[in-house]
């Protein structure tokens, strides 16, 4: 599990404030929970490009979770698409629907009819960069900030400790229960676990194997990390750091950038329409 | 900082009979304490009450009070009475908080509220107790199993308690990381005041700083002395099955064997040197019958053969591997963590494949590559390390028969093999029972009874005693052990060379990916170089006999052993 985990290192992005980094999120997550039409997107992708360059993220390791995210998302979305075929569908272009490259389609077909339209493809490729970018860009935040420097932000915005514990624990144990999962597997597949398709009830059924062990784990660390964060002094008062962090021009210039491209976004949206489909 | 359990009694929630019954105890400050019995005693639960876990966290009944330096710990909070008790835990995966060194120490000053100046002095005083100076922005991932613990350490030093509590610290850990904690200890006795409870099941580590042993059984303090006391009242530690120094054990046999009668020495020094003067010459002949088992090809089970795997980051876990396991035999697997000892076991199984084009591995002459799990898996087997790892089921008797179903066992087979893994491994009280109710050495037993039922012709156990005390570890390893007898292969992954010595026929170092030796343990344990390149130790009983000038180990295995080989130079 290479992606979601902080990285000491020295780059641009690692040495931005985590409150500027927490504008470039809230931003991006407000414009990305607007929009679906991929041509702006595209263009919010590319925006995010050079941050992501001058951060020297990792993009060998990364390549692999990240091209399953973004095959996953375009054949899930693809699959979902073929089902856009009537109208209503499509506010923004209601024509998109009517352009019809393939049809598979019948009156007695059970899943039909489907098809594969102009709309369709557009709303593949928009949800499939939504998707990457907000992987892309949670991945990139979670391997630029510093797990004590989250803590004490969130202390800073007043969030009560139980919530920023959860952050925390979160942040630091996501990795470890995804390399429990790939022990649990194995060692149930030792014991001739294997998945076969077939009824949805008997398939949830042989999941168990894998789960209660994998949520036995889960309580345990939860359980434990909770007494050892209570026996290093956790909630008991102010949250202080042992290393300056302080607000550079930089931080101001990164956040003022990325709440004008939230600006022109929201503009483009309310006032042109430009976002749905 | 002194500590007082005034009639101390604890029942955890849900739980039939207490953890803890009775306990009235005063420990001054600076002192030293080493917390030791069998598992399921009350060490823990003891120790989780020193900083308010119980009953702040741990839910359950409590009866009588304890106070810290004056403080009762039921009317503060854990947060406030960790400026007082700083508690280790036994995993320390569990406590390291962020990802980089620096700010896992960091943690708890910054939840004390210190200004970034103490913070920073804070952390650089714990990172030279504990030995980390240099690794301050390393990530705790990639640290050793010892190097994570002393982080786990650093991160309560740093608090600067006048108490420091640590459950079975070492437990987890491997040769090079036992003594590095150890020393570590070592240093914080020596250079502060601070009080220091220990619980451990390897007394021998840890028994020279000791000043108070607190033998613990069924939830009391049975036995409360200096080492010499408590670990002379043989009799009382083998009936509650805890660990006795293997020194003492040596010297209690031979007083059995009426070779013997002046007081019992702790430690291999002080035994040498009692002994030297009163030894005959004659004990150093060599043994008339070599434990040395000569090895023959036609009896291999396993076979690697220039095996290498790289886990994607240009770091080869295996280099070039070529080994052979033989059948019918028990063979240890040996070395530090990270060694490559799991991965290779992992190749075994087909887990894992060899990362290069020539790299093969036959099992029972089939290619584990070209060979499906379903079909392999009724050749070799695997027991991880943790049990709950594996375990899901509602009941023993459910848990053990899901492999065999899945392996398509006719109903009668199922019940026999069922019947006959359940008698092994004494399970038959418990059949009925959800094994996540069980004890840590009960739930072992179900996991390996699980594998064993499937009847595999090559097992392999991944540390089977890690979390289990002397009795169960020699239980579930006298187990394995008879396997043997009916033709089975047992290949088992450890730390505990003592266990080496008795119950392998051969062993493997390995270090950095590769196999440094494979032979009889006997001869393996005569390499003193290969030992220390692998940064192995030997067991304290052959540790003795080389302080005496034996060097041959081929009929050596057991305290009983030595005592009955000195017992002829004594009385000649």
């Amino acid at each position: 599990m290479t992606l979601l985990v902080y990285t000491q290192r020295s780059t641009l992005l690692h040495r931005l404030h985590p409150a500027a980094k927490a504008v470039w999120v809230i931003s991006m997550g407000l414009i990305l929970s607007l929009y679906f039409n991929p041509i702006p997107l595209v263009i919010l992708f590319l925006l995010n490009m050079p941050f992501f360059i001058a951060g020297k993220i990792p993009w060998k390791k990364w390549s692999k979770p990240l091209g399953f995210v973004l095959l996953l998302g375009m054949i899930g979305y693809f699959i979902m698409s073929l089902w856009l075929d009537r109208p209503g569908v499509f506010t923004r272009y209601p024509d998109l629907v009517k352009i019809t490259i393939w049809r598979i389609a019948g009156e007695k077909f059970i899943l039909g009819p489907m098809a594969i339209t102009v709309g369709g493809l557009m709303y593949t490729a928009g949800q499939t960069l939504r998707s990457m970018t907000l992987v892309l860009m949670v991945a990139v935040f979670v391997y630029s900030t510093r797990p004590n420097d989250l803590v004490y932000l969130l202390s800073k915005a007043h969030l009560h400790p139980k919530l920023v514990f959860i952050v925390m624990v979160a942040y630091r144990f996501f990795p470890h229960i995804f390399h429990k999962l790939s022990i649990v597997i194995s060692a149930q597949r030792l014991r001739g676990w294997k998945l076969t398709l077939g009824n949805p009830i008997k398939m949830a059924k042989q999941f168990l194997p894998i789960t209660v062990p994998v949520l036995t784990e889960t309580v345990r660390l939860a359980d434990y990390t909770t007494w050892a964060v209570e026996s290093r002094a956790y909630g008991s008062g102010h949250f202080t750091l042992h290393h300056e962090l302080k607000v550079a021009p930089r931080d101001w210039l990164f956040s003022f950038f990325w709440l004008t491209v939230m600006g022109i976004y929201l503009w483009l949206f309310f006032a042109h329409g430009i976002g749905p489909l | 900082m002194t500590i007082e359990f005034q009639d101390v009694s604890f029942t955890y929630w849900q739980a039939d009979n207490p953890a803890l019954q009775n306990i009235s105890i005063q420990i001054p400050s600076g002192q030293f304490v080493v917390l030791t019995g069998p598992t399921g005693a009350g060490k823990s639960t003891f120790l989780q009450m020193l900083n308010g876990l119980i009953p702040n966290q741990i839910p359950g009944t409590l009866h009588g009070d304890v106070l810290v330096n004056g403080i009762n710990t039921r009317q503060v909070s854990v947060s406030e009475l960790s400026r007082q008790v700083g508690l280790v835990f036994e995993d320390p995966d569990t406590q390291i908080i962020s990802l980089t060194v620096e700010d896992d120490i960091a943690f708890g000053p910054s939840n004390l509220g210190l200004s970034s100046d103490e913070i920073r002095t804070s952390i650089h005083e714990a990172l030279i107790k504990t030995r980390l100076l240099g690794f301050e922005n390393r990530n705790p991932f990639n640290l050793s199993g010892g190097e994570k613990q002393s982080l786990a350490m650093a991160g309560i030093l740093a608090m600067r308690p006048g108490i420091l509590a640590l459950d079975e610290p070492t437990s987890m850990l491997d040769p090079v990381g036992r003594t590095r904690i150890i020393s570590i200890l070592k240093t914080i006795a020596e250079e502060t005041n601070t009080t220091i409870l220990v619980v451990e099941q390897n007394p021998e580590l840890i028994l020279e700083m000791a000043d108070r042993i607190l033998l613990f059984d069924n939830g009391r303090i049975i036995r409360d002395g200096i080492p010499r006391e408590v670990f002379c009242d043989v009799e009382t530690l083998q009936r509650v099955g805890a660990k006795l120094p293997p020194v003492v054990e040596v010297f209690w046999e031979l007083g059995k064997l009426g070779a013997w009668q002046s007081a019992l020495p702790l430690t291999v020094e002080e035994a040498a040197a009692n002994l030297k003067p009163k030894l005959n010459p004659g004990w150093l002949q060599p043994s008339s019958t070599k434990g040395s088992i000569p090895f023959s090809g036609a009896g291999i089970a396993v076979e690697v053969h220039e095996t290498e795997h790289d886990y994607g980051d240009g770091v080869f876990a295996l280099k070039k591997i070529n080994i052979n396991f033989q059948r019918g035999k028990t063979t240890a697997i040996i070395g530090q963590n990270g060694s490559g000892k799991s991965t290779l076991a992992f190749h075994m199984v087909g887990i894992y494949h060899p990362t290069n084009p020539e790299g093969r591995v036959i099992v029972d002459g089939l290619d584990v590559k070209c060979t499906p799990l379903q079909e392999l898996i009724r050749h070799v087997n695997y027991v991880f390390q943790n049990p709950d790892d594996q375990l899901f089921q509602e009941s023993i008797a459910d848990e053990i028969d899901y492999g065999l179903k899945n392996l398509g066992i006719p109903a009668d087979e199922r019940k026999r093999r069922l019947d006959w893994a359940v008698q092994c491994f004494n399970l038959g009280d418990y059949i009925d029972q959800p094994p996540k109710n069980l004890s840590r050495g009960l739930r072992t037993k179900v996991a390996v009874a699980a594998i064993l039922s499937m009847q595999p012709s090559v097992l392999i156990v991944d540390e089977p005693t890690t979390g289990l005390d002397r009795r169960e570890s020699l239980e579930i390893m006298q187990v394995l052990q008879n396997l043997t007898e009916t033709g089975t292969t047992v290949i088992f992954i450890t730390h505990e060379m003592d266990l080496v010595a008795q119950f392998a026929h051969r062993a493997v170092v390995m270090h950095a990916g590769k196999v440094l030796m494979e032979a009889p343990t006997a001869d393996v344990f005569s390499e003193a170089n290969i030992l220390q390149q692998a940064s192995l130790s030997l067991p304290d009983i052959h540790r003795l006999s080389l302080l005496l000038g034996r060097k041959d180990f081929s009929d050596l295995h057991t305290p009983v052993d030595l005592a009955v080989m000195l017992a002829k130079g004594l009385v000649a």
